[in-house]
């Protein structure tokens, strides 16, 4: 058993445990476009990481995966910049807020609370969503007889076709307005900044189910988003709160890249259908585990503040 | 176990043991003058961090060989202790450690005596530690009441030669600032925010517990041991996730339910080589550092890419 000891975060953890953490997520990253952080953040939490440390440092070790995950994907001309530089728009002001908000949390002591609640409630959502909505596709699919019915009607409309400032993506071959775009993104940035997750798994969704983009170039341009939203997210909380380990990244990254990478061939070879049920399973397991740590009566009523040691 | 007896540590333990041999050999023999300088640079050679400071109500706690050479109570017992090292390190291979404290009795003929008793305590750094109690609130669990104790030890160990009940009762152990009694009244007397002394009570209880759990606060019956008539020695172990900072270990020697003597040595707690530098740089340069972990990130990426460019 070999050990390390994490400068920041002031604690000696299992170096095999990191490495496996981090290979693993970062498999899954590579495989769905998610930056995995809503699954590590939680991790790293449960083996003893103070929580401030946890995410800001879980937001730096996603830099590395989503800009690797980038690349592989931009290489195959999966990624639609212009779509791109607009969600980043939305998230360089979600991060700075975000900031802000975890700053005013901690003054009240509930930013615990605030975490959790947040991620029950958006895991809930989404992973219901995504999964009843990959169950019929791949049902449809299944009458036709086994060739792919195209997911996206071009004539299918919904209300944020009707917005002003329409833009032209020719990429993904739209023409909408960039409000919802922005708003994705202030989300997303938002999210970074208070749960340490890189947001793929709220805008991957989104942008299949409400920016109608197509499903080739979600995933890298999601990628392209979350890198940049991260770095800010990095510099900001290194700045304002001390609280990135560059150690618990590194070592964090130098699995996760490679999972990533294999993440990614494994991840072209699936069915996407099939891969958004995976995917839907995974965030709904990890909503329940959430909410029941919420609602179960818990073993010890009394806790250190900061989850500190 | 083993990692004390490597290197500076093993030197220390050992230089520091033959200190304390020639301090027995010393009260066994004459005391003649030179033979007192002589004893009284040991003392200075075996605690080099000074004398540990008196307790509160100013009793004579620590001991020093005055210039004549005789110790204040010509019969009573003194003692005197060291530590296997003074330093801990935290690189990063650190997974926790134990360190030795050694020590004797010195200043009168035992023989006759029944042994005496010893309690060492050692005391991590003081901390301010706010606690939350869990409330329901609907169907959810949420951390509701905040209360503060100003000033709780991050680490407190308490050994002794045999149970602390048999040694001298509560109330007087209680009256020297010594075991788990006194630190709960201290605690007590720090807290902050709080409604009622029993809530105060259940407060101090639950520091005492999960600070226990983390094996940060912790009892040993059986942790002071005897190697011969005048030579003690205790191990403590401190865990991986041990505060950083000024420690104190503090030997107490009693007989029949009386204080004798006290010696307190210091022991300190820190970040060295690599695992500084980044702490330094992180905490005096977050611009700098905050940056340098993007490009580190973005490198990591770019390599993985490129080392993957196969398609």
């Amino acid at each position: 058993m070999m050990s390390i000891y994490l400068p920041i975060a002031e604690i000696s953890v299992n170096l095999f445990l990191l490495l496996g953490l981090g290979g693993v997520v970062g498999f899954l990253s590579g495989m769905f476009g998610v930056g995995g952080g809503f699954l590590m953040t939680p991790m790293l939490m449960m083996i003893g990481i103070p929580p401030a440390v946890a995410v800001a440092t879980e937001a730096n070790q996603i830099v590395a995966s989503s800009v690797s995950g980038a690349l592989a994907q931009y290489r195959r001309g999966n990624v639609d910049v212009k779509m791109g530089l607009i969600l980043l728009a939305g998230g360089v002001v979600g991060s700075v807020l975000g900031v802000q908000l975890v700053k005013m949390l901690r003054e009240i002591g509930q930013v615990d609370l605030v975490i959790k609640l947040t991620y029950v409630t958006m895991l809930s959502i989404i992973g219901s969503m995504m999964f009843i909505e990959s169950l019929n596709a791949i049902r449809k699919t299944k009458k036709a007889g086994g060739k792919a019915a195209a997911t996206h009607k071009a004539g299918s409309h919904n209300w944020v076709h009707g917005l002003p400032f329409r833009m032209r993506f020719p990429r993904s071959k739209l023409y909408i307005s960039i409000i919802p775009p922005i708003g994705v993104g202030v989300l997303v940035g938002l999210l970074a900044a208070i749960m340490g997750v890189g947001g793929g798994f709220i805008m991957v969704p989104a942008m299949i189910y409400l920016l109608r983009m197509p499903t080739g170039v979600v995933v890298g341009t999601s990628l392209f988003q979350i890198g940049f939203v991260t770095i800010l997210t990095t510099i900001l909380n290194a700045v304002q709160n001390q609280t990135v380990d560059v150690v618990l990244a590194l070592i964090l990254m130098s699995s996760a890249v490679i999972g990533a990478q294999i993440g990614a061939r494994v991840g072209a070879k699936l069915p996407g259908e099939q891969l958004r049920v995976l995917l839907a399973l995974m965030v709904l397991a990890m909503c329940v585990k959430l909410g029941w740590g919420l609602v179960s009566t818990p073993e010890e009523l009394f806790s250190f503040a900061g989850g500190g040691h | 176990m083993k990692r004390f007896m490597q290197g500076m540590g093993g030197v220390t333990a050992i230089a520091g043991l033959l200190l304390a041999f020639v301090a027995v050999a010393f009260t066994g023999l004459a005391r003649a003058q030179d033979a007192a300088n002589t004893a009284t640079n040991t003392m200075e050679l075996a605690q080099p961090t000074g004398q540990g400071a008196g307790d509160s109500e100013g009793r004579p706690v620590s001991v020093r060989v005055k210039k004549s050479g005789i110790p204040r109570k010509a019969q009573a017992p003194q003692v005197v202790a060291d530590l296997s090292t003074h330093t801990v390190a935290i690189k990063a291979d650190f997974a926790g450690t134990r360190v030795m404290l050694f020590g004797a009795l010195v200043g009168s003929r035992e023989e006759s005596k029944t042994r005496p008793d010893l309690i060492v305590v050692v005391r991590g750094p003081s901390r301010v530690f706010k606690m939350h109690r869990k409330r329901r609130v609907g169907p959810i669990w949420i951390n509701s009441d905040e209360r503060i104790f100003r000033a709780a030890p991050g680490y407190y160990a308490l050994l002794s030669s045999r149970p602390l009940a048999e040694i001298a009762p509560a109330d007087k152990l209680q009256k020297r600032g010594i075991g788990f009694g006194a630190l709960k009244a201290h605690l007590l007397a720090t807290g902050e925010g709080f409604k009622s002394l029993e809530e105060t009570n259940e407060y101090a209880d639950a520091l005492v517990r999960l600070l226990r759990r983390k094996g940060l606060y912790r009892t040993n019956d059986e942790g002071v041991r005897f190697t011969g008539r005048y030579l003690f020695r205790a191990t403590f172990d401190l865990p991986a996730n041990v505060p950083l900072g000024e420690y104190e270990a503090d030997v107490y020697l009693w007989r029949d339910g009386r204080l004798l003597g006290k010696f307190s040595s210091a022991l300190e707690i820190e970040k060295r080589g690599f695992e500084r530098f980044v702490y330094e740089v992180a905490h005096k340069r977050p611009l700098f550092y905050g940056v340098a972990a993007v490009i580190i990130a973005i490198a990591a990426g770019f390599a993985a890419a490129a080392v993957f460019r196969k398609d």
